[in-house]
């Protein structure tokens, strides 16, 4: 079994994540905390077949969760109102309740943007213009959700036809019809960590109240989180739950591909998420373990990498695809690690970066006696110099040019 | 910016460190009956397993499970349904109380188990019912506890089962762990300054590598101080039971 099915969020990351709820700024909005019942129906899609075809959803319940666990069975197990709804390639269920829109210009911002698109799905619906129900917040995490799944294909080029079994566009990449997994992605956005513990405890048979990504019967990855561990780090607003779910959800994407057949360099997996996570707000790259600085441009990394190369302190490529830990991971590694992942999908473009990912998951050959961290290794290595058409060394070097004056760009 | 409203920090005398708040995390189960009795079951096909309260001698025994700790388990209810708010105070300090339940096995229960149906329903069969109670493992020397408790019978029902089940001197105890705390608040400031300092310098152009280097080995120590303040403080909990824990609950 793979790490991500073995442990959730790794331990050091939660530590991170209580000390910033000691170290980091206030929070930006405040929930509604009182219990509330949901409305029995949606009312933007007023649950009817045009409305959910107009946001592109399969259904907003029930529905099989993953292998053995419907919907039905969940809601009753956990015992609190839920809400789901079935997209094109997420099964996802929330409790979250009603959301005061904060203050905060970046993020009343973005939630104009993001409600702008939703009042053209759903053109005869009345939009609240301060405070985002829950019916409202599921539909809103649903196409954010989704996006990330439209994000990973065009940054790969990868399409749901790579996973193809019959046959019409070729041999399929793997035999899962969800980028090699057999299930759907399930995500569950809980307001309270019980919640998420009750679920998790249902359909997994595990203990955890925090954040976490596990592999479930039948072959789901599912990610569950609550907006109660969010808030307990020091971030109320939906903003930094955006940003969680967008790190985490990225790495379900990555980590899934092609069935879990190999490990993810855990470089790129964590560069990858924090360049998912920044792209929704980068004041809250919360995973990023040994980044934390006091200062109101600490978030701004562009500086801070330059100011790594300059001092000739910037990890290798060979130092980053070593480490195979996430507590390998110095501060320093995670700011290169973002910078060095967006530095390739910049430069190496979608073909390269499919030709990258095909070759970092490619099944390990079945040897008892195989060093499958120096395999792995080797072979990431080499696909990237052959990528990018030069030696590995002479990659660093392009990329350390590059990284020099990302600061000019900001 | 106006300051953090953290609803999930319970509130202690004063801010401890990572390490410190972790060591004191108060960590509840969540039991799932359904997954005790699913061998055989038709999920997944649309068939709802049966949900039937179990008697209040399986309900101890599904709860305490394998784990040699005393019980203390807490129901959720729709007035507090939002913090833990029936074991810790909003306006004081909760060190002790979160002391004295890393020996228990904390058990939280959801709101619907006063329904008569639920698997748990034996242990709070109404909403009369109290909101907490501490027991043996077995489920006997039961004390029933409310959320309006004073701290002083609080920490009396829990040492008392404490002492029942360990032998302890749970008072006495306590203090020393909160003492092993301040050793480890005072050991992760030092580390984190250090772990910051370094990171500033790196990422300052042009700086002076040795200072680098000379955080460094401060850096080591300040580690190794670290992992020995929060090991002291580990072995205070781990505390083998006085007698095995026997039969059935009464």
């Amino acid at each position: 079994m793979m790490r991500i099915a073995r442990g959730g969020l790794p331990r050091h990351v939660l530590r991170v994540l209580l000390g910033l709820a000691l170290l980091l700024s206030p929070a930006r909005a405040q929930e509604d905390s009182k219990s509330q019942p949901f409305e029995a129906t949606d009312p933007y899609t007023r649950g009817q077949r045009a409305g959910l075809d107009a946001a592109g959803y399969v259904s907003l319940g029930p529905f099989p969760w993953c292998e053995g666990f419907t919907t039905d069975e969940i809601a009753r197990e956990i015992a609190v109102p839920i809400l789901w709804v079935e997209t094109e390639h997420f099964r996802i269920g929330s409790t979250l309740p009603s959301y005061k829109i904060a203050s905060d210009r970046i993020e009343k911002k973005r939630l104009a943007e993001e409600l702008a698109a939703l009042e053209r799905i759903f053109p005869t619906a009345k939009f609240p213009t301060a405070k985002l129900d829950p019916w409202l917040r599921l539909h809103l995490y649903a196409r954010r959700i989704e996006k990330m799944h439209t994000e990973f294909s065009t940054a790969f080029s990868v399409s749901d036809a790579d996973f193809d079994e019959s046959g019409t566009n070729g041999p399929a990449i793997a035999p899962g019809p969800h980028l090699g997994m057999p299930l759907k992605f399930t995500v569950l956005l809980a307001e309270r960590r019980s919640t998420l513990a009750r679920l998790v405890r249902y359909v997994a048979r595990r203990d955890s109240t925090d954040p976490m990504r596990e592999r479930l019967v039948g072959g789901s990855l599912f990610f569950g989180i609550s907006a109660e561990a969010v808030d307990s780090w020091g971030h109320e607003s939906d903003s930094a739950l955006h940003a969680q779910v967008a790190a985490n959800v990225a790495m379900n994407l990555l980590v899934g591909f092609r069935g879990m057949s190999s490990p993810v360099p855990i470089w790129f997996e964590y560069g990858w998420s924090h360049v998912a996570s920044r792209r929704v707000d980068e004041r809250y790259t919360l995973y990023a373990r040994g980044t934390l600085r006091d200062g109101a441009d600490a978030w701004k990394w562009e500086g801070r990498v330059a100011g790594l190369v300059s001092n000739d302190f910037a990890p290798s490529w060979k130092d980053l695809a070593s480490e195979t830990k996430f507590e390998g991971l110095s501060g320093p590694d995670h700011l290169v690690a973002w910078s060095k992942a967006k530095w390739m999908l910049e430069v190496l473009g979608p073909r390269g970066m499919r030709t990258y990912l095909l070759a970092i998951t490619d099944p390990l050959p079945r040897k008892d006696e195989l060093d499958s961290v120096a395999y792995r290794r080797d072979r990431e290595l080499s696909a990237l110099a052959e990528i990018g058409g030069a030696s590995i060394e002479s990659l660093d070097l392009a990329w350390r040019a590059w990284a020099a004056k990302e600061p000019t760009k900001r | 910016m106006k300051p953090a409203k953290s609803r999930g920090t319970v509130p202690t005398a004063a801010p401890r460190s990572v390490a410190s708040r972790e060591l004191l995390d108060l960590r509840w189960n969540y039991p799932v009956h359904a997954i005790e009795k699913a061998t055989g079951s038709e999920h997944g096909t649309g068939v709802e397993a049966r949900r039937e309260a179990l008697p209040r001698e399986k309900a101890i025994e599904v709860l305490a499970g394998n784990d040699p700790r005393p019980l203390l388990v807490l129901r959720e209810c729709t007035v507090c349904n939002k913090t833990d708010d029936a074991l810790l105070s909003s306006n004081g300090s909760n060190e002790r109380t979160l002391v004295l339940a890393r020996f228990f096995r904390c058990v939280k229960l959801p709101v619907d188990v006063v329904d008569p149906n639920h698997p748990f329903n034996a242990l709070f069969p109404t909403n009369e019912a109290e909101h907490l109670f501490v027991a043996l493992r077995d489920g006997s020397a039961k004390k029933p506890l409310e959320s309006d408790t004073s701290r002083t019978e609080l920490w009396s029902a829990m040492e008392a089962t404490l002492a029942a089940t360990y032998g302890i001197d749970a008072y006495k105890v306590t203090r020393l762990v909160l003492a092993g705390l301040d050793r480890v608040d005072e050991c992760e400031r030092k580390f984190t300054q250090l772990e910051t300092r370094k990171g500033q310098l790196m990422e300052t152009p042009n700086v002076d590598v040795a200072k680098v280097k000379s955080v460094d080995v401060d850096l080591e120590t300040a580690k190794k101080d670290v992992a020995e303040a929060r090991a002291a403080v580990t072995r205070l909990f781990q505390v083998e039971v006085k007698v095995p824990a026997a039969g059935a609950a009464r």
